[in-house]
């Protein structure tokens, strides 16, 4: 049960968040329109050019900013309705996120430089348990697009060219269609934001695009932000914790004993945590 | 000194060595200051530029110019902390002043003395701006005694701007990428750790969360860091009593 201070907690800071990323908007705004007018007073060409090009950059940015403020202004919604409604569930940060990309579905993956995902966040259950088959089979959209640091979006027949194990699960979820944009900034890319049945036209609109990078600036990459979405991510701990025991009692790397496991995940239909909790109430030996 | 305005494709070159090139890469800032002291000493007639970059407060002043004397003249200068580059650090530009008239000599005495002795006779200095703050300044010295004339000054507050853009981005893409190392090395640990607790546990027939209390107490009367323990219990490098 969380308390009323927790909600309020939660409030305030992504009210601050959204404060900041106002003011973050504004100040881009201003720095454009100085470029725009220095653009109109250049005696050369060259030099308007660099104005204009300039301000487009942060016009860009601001606009960037100005949707960081939105999702945390419609986190602030979700949780003051949560708030005076005692006994539903802790609204979501990722809800508000999969809303303003059009779509229910929408997760979010951290994934290292090896390609292992990190950590997960997820708006609902289709979306999680997608992001759960990416995570046992290996492949899949996120880990595509952070490869690849480019949007990826598949559907229908191609879904399952593309990744012949994710591919087919995934249509077993019924999801048919998937896109994913990569979390990054300045070169660096950090993961990606998925979405799932996404309405037609998301995949390839810049609202997507927009989305991850405010997330990206606002709250994953941001010096005053919040990787972990308000409590919201996953970082496996069960199952690593589990991954350490299987190594243990079987004597072999670590690395394997988290196959083991997401392989044992797979072949039950059930997720990696489930497994990691059996193995680590004793109740079931792996190897 | 001419007056001419420098031809647009001279400008449009320099424009686009400053401020146009793609930053994927942090670009090395005494490279950015050389190419704004060359560009400045070209284009602006028969100035000669000077760079001042003093990016935090604390930190030593880089300077980058084009001859012996000048550069000698510009890091005295910083060390005299006095001249025009110094105040325009401030954010303010300082129009063109004579070095032979009061202003110059009782607000510079040492600056002024060594510019005239190079045969400058007016300067001027613009304040080079990285997002927000001013962090430092294209200083222009003109030969004679002839005003350097407002367009001038006005082309090259547009080089200075040009390159403080590129160092303004250069400084969002280190913070951006010092962020990432740093939540992916957070990650990394997170997941180890995990690892170790488990590894323990197992090991030790104790719950993962007594793991952990030896893991930290390890870590802490070794004085090393819990993630360096945690790998070396994983890999089987160090074995940990139940405690």
């Amino acid at each position: 049960m969380v308390t009323g201070g927790a909600a309020s907690e939660l409030i305030a800071s992504a009210e601050r968040k959204a404060a900041l990323a106002r003011a973050r908007s504004t100040h881009e705004i201003t720095s454009a329109e100085r470029h725009e007018l220095l653009a109109g007073q250049a005696r050369t060409e060259a030099l308007e050019n660099m104005h204009l090009r300039i301000a487009a950059v942060h016009r860009a940015t601001a606009a960037c900013h100005l949707t960081a403020a939105r999702l945390q202004d419609d986190y602030v919604n979700r949780l003051t309705g949560w708030a005076r409604q005692r006994g539903t569930p802790k609204p979501l940060f990722m809800s508000g996120v999969a809303a303003a990309c059009g779509t229910g579905s929408a997760s979010v993956t951290l994934i290292g430089a090896s390609l292992d995902q990190l950590a997960m966040a997820a708006s609902d259950e289709p979306s999680r348990a997608a992001q759960e088959l990416e995570f046992q089979l290996g492949e899949g959209p996120s880990r595509d697009a952070t490869r690849q640091a480019r949007p990826v979006a598949a559907a229908g027949a191609a879904l399952r060219e593309r990744w012949p194990g994710y591919g087919p699960a995934l249509a077993g979820l019924g999801v048919d269609a998937v896109a994913a944009v990569p979390l990054s900034l300045s070169g660096r890319c950090v993961g990606a934001l998925a979405v799932f049945d996404p309405v037609q036209g998301v995949a390839d609109s810049d609202t997507f695009g927009e989305v991850a990078e405010a997330l990206t600036r606002s709250m994953i990459l941001s010096p005053d932000g919040d990787p972990g979405l308000y409590g919201a991510i996953d970082a496996h701990a069960q199952v690593h914790q589990a991954a350490g025991m299987v190594s243990e009692q079987l004597g072999c790397p670590v690395t394997d004993a988290l196959e083991l496991i997401k392989a044992r995940a797979y072949a039950e239909s059930a997720s990696a945590h489930a497994v990691a909790e059996r193995i680590l109430r004793g109740e079931l030996r792996l190897g | 000194m001419t007056s001419m305005f420098p031809p647009p494709q001279r400008l449009a070159e320099a424009f686009v060595d400053l401020a146009a090139s793609p930053v994927t890469e942090a670009s090395d800032p005494t490279g950015l200051l050389a190419c704004l002291a060359l560009h400045g000493s070209e284009l602006l007639g028969d100035c000669a530029a000077v760079v001042l970059y003093a990016p935090d407060k604390s930190a030593s002043v880089e300077v980058a110019g084009v001859g012996e004397g000048l550069m000698c003249l510009a890091h005295d200068a910083v060390g005299w902390g006095e001249g025009p580059g110094q105040e325009a650090c401030g954010g303010r530009p300082v129009a063109d002043t004579a070095l032979d008239g009061d202003r110059a000599r009782s607000d510079w005495p040492r600056f002024a003395a060594r510019a005239l002795e190079l045969g400058y006779g007016r300067t001027a200095a613009l304040p080079l701006r990285v997002g927000q703050e001013s962090s430092g300044a294209l200083v222009l010295l003109g030969p004679g005694s002839t005003p350097l004339p407002a367009q001038l000054l006005a082309l090259g507050q547009s080089l200075a701007d040009a390159a403080g853009w590129t160092l303004e981005r250069d400084r969002q893409l280190c913070e951006t990428r010092a962020l990432a190392d740093q939540l992916e090395q957070a990650l990394v640990s997170r997941v180890v750790i995990e690892q170790a607790k488990g590894t323990l546990a197992a090991r030790h027939s104790i719950s993962v969360d007594e793991a952990f209390r030896v893991l930290r107490a390890y870590a802490r009367s070794h004085r090393r860091r819990l993630p360096d323990v945690a790998r070396e219990v994983v890999d089987r490098t160090l074995d940990l009593p139940a405690g």
